[in-house]
């Protein structure tokens, strides 16, 4: 099956009339120049759950070819690299000079297109912001074949639109970014359980200092409200600086698999494992296991077959983070439904560059549901419900049903965005949003 | 002889899969000679494998359809790598089965590509090899040539002119210490596959480089790649021909 015409959670399919893959910007200008297409949109790596990276009907250009490193300079940490370079393909390369992306989301499975299109946020928000915030530069095609340098200097307007622009702005063709220095691939992390949300954000409020990365893990079995509270630190003394060939789980003949009961049980597998899995105290780990625990079986999401499933990403202003989520666990105990999974991050209030970035400071929650049908769908504008009451947002990049209402209040600054929307670039998550929107 | 690839001269080298095979020859250090039809690209790609540890990489930009200028690239590759271990053939262009059916004028531009461009290459190649006593002449073939299928026979028939090709040259350098190799890969997940439905026997363009690395060292003669294709295809050769188009494959 063709995994391009279908979002990360399963549930949004959409085929475009093409798809191609340039590898040049000569390519690129061909296909925009032929009149043959009524639209385009790039797409990466498709880690996105929902509809940001389909293009049904229209031209779907897959980006995981431009993948050229251009540039690195072991003095500065800056990188220059085209779109399509995969975060995995930056750590695998770069670490061993002492050099990491100061922010990554949970997946190395991630293009740097994809990472800027949606200002993509790490465990480490609260002191590094979004992935944005460390672009210095970037290289936009446009769909008139016009190409701009975009950067806070030049062409800023552009560069801001297309920071969490959703691909909607023009084709990135390359990036330059600022990277991080560390030591070694050695992080200090510690656990430590707790049994009520209130627990939860005094635990944060005391730890903040101290440590860079913070999430969070609710055990679903509890309804949500017990879970582990997961800190962590680079090593500051000299290590390993070679990242991890691993042997990985591969299930991806599993798409198209008529239950997601696979899915179900291995979920289920893993909240026990990590229940059970509890140390507390700071112990020694590896910066793959604390960044991306869930890479170790890729393409999980195939375990859910052709239902898929949802994410529910919200993020909870700080004065009110406490009781929505009190109130979004409630609601979901009410519906009888349970949730597969449920992990958290705090947003601090480094601001990004981006017009439409997703973080505010709060707390931010990801909830995964089975796809029930209506009785999910029920769910989920229920959920939308206390998130818009409590003055807080989705995020795109796992969307695949919010209201153009919910996106609207979200993203305050959508007409400034809308000005530098290339004309010709649409996506199917757009145009729902545009509908009555 | 068996002996490391320091020196490689790459025709079509931005295609995902030559791309993908000089990135571990840049690990290992060798000295990179690259040709193709789009400069950027080939600059960008320069600068990738030399970060990835490549010696030297040089460029030379040609539409490989124009066969005069095969004799200068040629030139140009042995001077800047000295004697190369390797040229590799990996330009191609897969065109559209349903359309070239009715346009005369996209399977000339096929044929030319795939076939007459790299016969004009080997010609020159195969000579310079011979008088070097030694290296690896390789060039990237498929599947879709072991048998004309209702699927993709303008390409295929490109493919297996090309293998025959080789088939013969491997024999004529026998004894000169020159290895020919005729690369036969499965479908592989790269631009020229875009937008086609992926299936279980699907490749990606790592793994096959990383198959053809193990290869192009110490191999010669026809090699399938990922190496499941050789029993597949063993079968699809004799399968009878009412069912190639009851399969329509
Ligand atoms: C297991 C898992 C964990 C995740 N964890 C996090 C997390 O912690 N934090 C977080 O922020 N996100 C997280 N995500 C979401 C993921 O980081 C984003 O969806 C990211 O954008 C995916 O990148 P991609 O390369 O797969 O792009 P795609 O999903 O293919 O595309 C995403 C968007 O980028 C656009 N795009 C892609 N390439 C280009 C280009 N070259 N030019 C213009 N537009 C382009 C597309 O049009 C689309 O709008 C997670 C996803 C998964 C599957
Ligand atoms: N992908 C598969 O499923 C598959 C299966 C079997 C065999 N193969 C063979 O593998 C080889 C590599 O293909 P790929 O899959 O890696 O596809 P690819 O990335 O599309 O590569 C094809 C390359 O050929 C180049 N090319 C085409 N016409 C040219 C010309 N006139 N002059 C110079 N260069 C030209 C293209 O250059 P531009 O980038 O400038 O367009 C491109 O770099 C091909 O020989 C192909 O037939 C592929």
């Amino acid at each position: 099956m063709d995994r391009s015409t279908y979002g990360w959670g399963g549930v949004s399919t959409g085929t475009p009339a093409y798809t191609f893959a340039p590898t040049s910007v000569r390519d690129l200008k061909q296909i925009f120049s032929s009149g043959e297409h009524k639209s385009f949109l790039g797409r990466g790596l498709g880690r996105s759950y929902g509809d940001c990276a389909l293009n049904t009907d229209g031209a779907l250009i897959d980006c995981r070819f431009l993948n050229r490193l251009l540039s690195f300079d072991p003095e500065t940490g800056i990188l220059k690299c085209e779109a399509g370079v995969s975060i995995l393909n930056v750590n695998r390369l770069l670490s061993t000079t002492g050099w990491m992306l100061p922010v990554v989301p949970g997946t190395q499975w991630v293009t740097i297109g994809g990472a800027i299109a949606n200002d993509v946020h790490g465990k480490n928000h609260v002191q590094e912001g979004c992935f944005g915030a460390h672009l210095i530069a970037l290289k936009l095609a446009r769909s008139n074949g016009e190409v701009f340098d975009c950067s806070l200097e030049s062409n800023n307007e552009l560069f801001a639109a297309t920071i969490g622009g959703l691909g909607l702005t023009g084709l990135i063709l390359s990036a330059k970014l600022q990277l991080r220095r560390i030591q070694s691939l050695t992080m200090k992390a510690r656990r430590i359980p707790f049994d009520q949300l209130s627990t939860l954000f005094s635990l944060a409020d005391e730890h903040f200092e101290a440590w860079e990365y913070h999430s969070v893990w609710l055990d679903p079995a509890t309804g949500c409200r017990k879970g582990h509270y997961i800190m962590a630190n680079h090593s500051q003394r000299q290590g390993n600086l070679t990242w991890p060939a691993k042997r990985r789980i591969r299930f991806g003949v599993m798409a198209g698999f008529p239950s997601d009961l696979p899915g179900r049980l291995v979920m289920k597998t893993g909240n026990l494992w990590y229940r059970r899995g509890i140390r507390s105290g700071a112990q020694e780990t590896t910066a793959d296991a604390v960044l991306y625990p869930l890479d170790r079986l890729p393409d999980w999401n195939a375990l859910f077959g052709k239902p898929g499933f949802f994410q529910h990403q919200s993020v909870l202003p700080t004065a009110v983070a406490e009781s929505a989520l009190d109130e979004l666990l409630s609601v979901i105990e009410t519906s009888g439904q349970r949730v597969l999974l449920a992990v958290g991050k705090w947003f601090g209030p480094r601001s990004s560059p981006g017009l439409m970035s997703f973080p505010v400071p709060g707390f931010s929650i990801a909830l995964d549901l089975a796809n029930h049908g209506t009785k999910t769908h029920k769910l989920l504008d229920t959920l939308d419900g206390v998130v818009a009451d409590c003055g807080g947002k989705l995020y795109p990049a796992k969307d695949a049903r919010m209201s153009p209402t919910l996106f609207t209040s979200g993203y305050p600054k959508l007409e400034q965005f809308t000005q530098q929307h290339d004309p010709l670039f649409a996506s199917d998550f757009w145009r729902r949003m545009e509908q009555s929107g | 002889m068996k002996r490391p690839i320091k020196a490689a001269l790459v025709f079509g080298a931005t295609s995902a899969i030559a791309t993908a095979y000089c990135r571990i020859l840049a690990s290992r250090g060798a000295v990179l000679h690259l040709v193709g039809r789009d400069h950027d690209a080939l600059q960008n790609l320069a600068g990738d494998l030399d970060l990835r540890g490549a010696t030297k990489v040089s460029v030379a930009v040609a539409d490989l359809c124009d066969t005069e200028q095969h004799k200068k690239l040629v030139t140009e590759g042995w001077e800047s790598l000295g004697e190369p271990d390797l040229a590799l053939l990996a330009h191609a262009t897969l065109g559209s089965q349903s359309e070239g059916e009715t346009d005369w004028k996209q399977q000339r531009t096929l044929i030319q590509t795939n076939l007459i461009s790299p016969l004009s290459l080997l010609t020159l190649l195969a000579n310079r090899f011979e008088q070097q006593h030694s290296g690896c002449l390789a060039a990237i073939s498929s599947v879709a040539g072991d048998r004309g299928r209702p699927s993709n026979y303008i390409y295929g028939a490109t493919k297996a002119g090309l293998s025959c090709y080789l088939g013969g040259l491997q024999h004529r350098l026998a004894a000169t210490g020159v290895r020919v190799l005729d690369l036969r890969l499965g479908p592989v997940d790269t631009p020229m596959t875009a937008g086609l439905s992926k299936g279980l026997l699907w490749s990606t363009p790592e793994r096959v480089a990383h198959a053809m690395d193990g290869k192009l060292a110490r191999h010669h003669g026809t090699v399938y790649l990922p190496a499941y294709w050789r029993p597949i295809m063993g079968v699809v050769r004799v399968l009878p021909d009412i069912l190639v188009q009851r399969l329509g494959i």
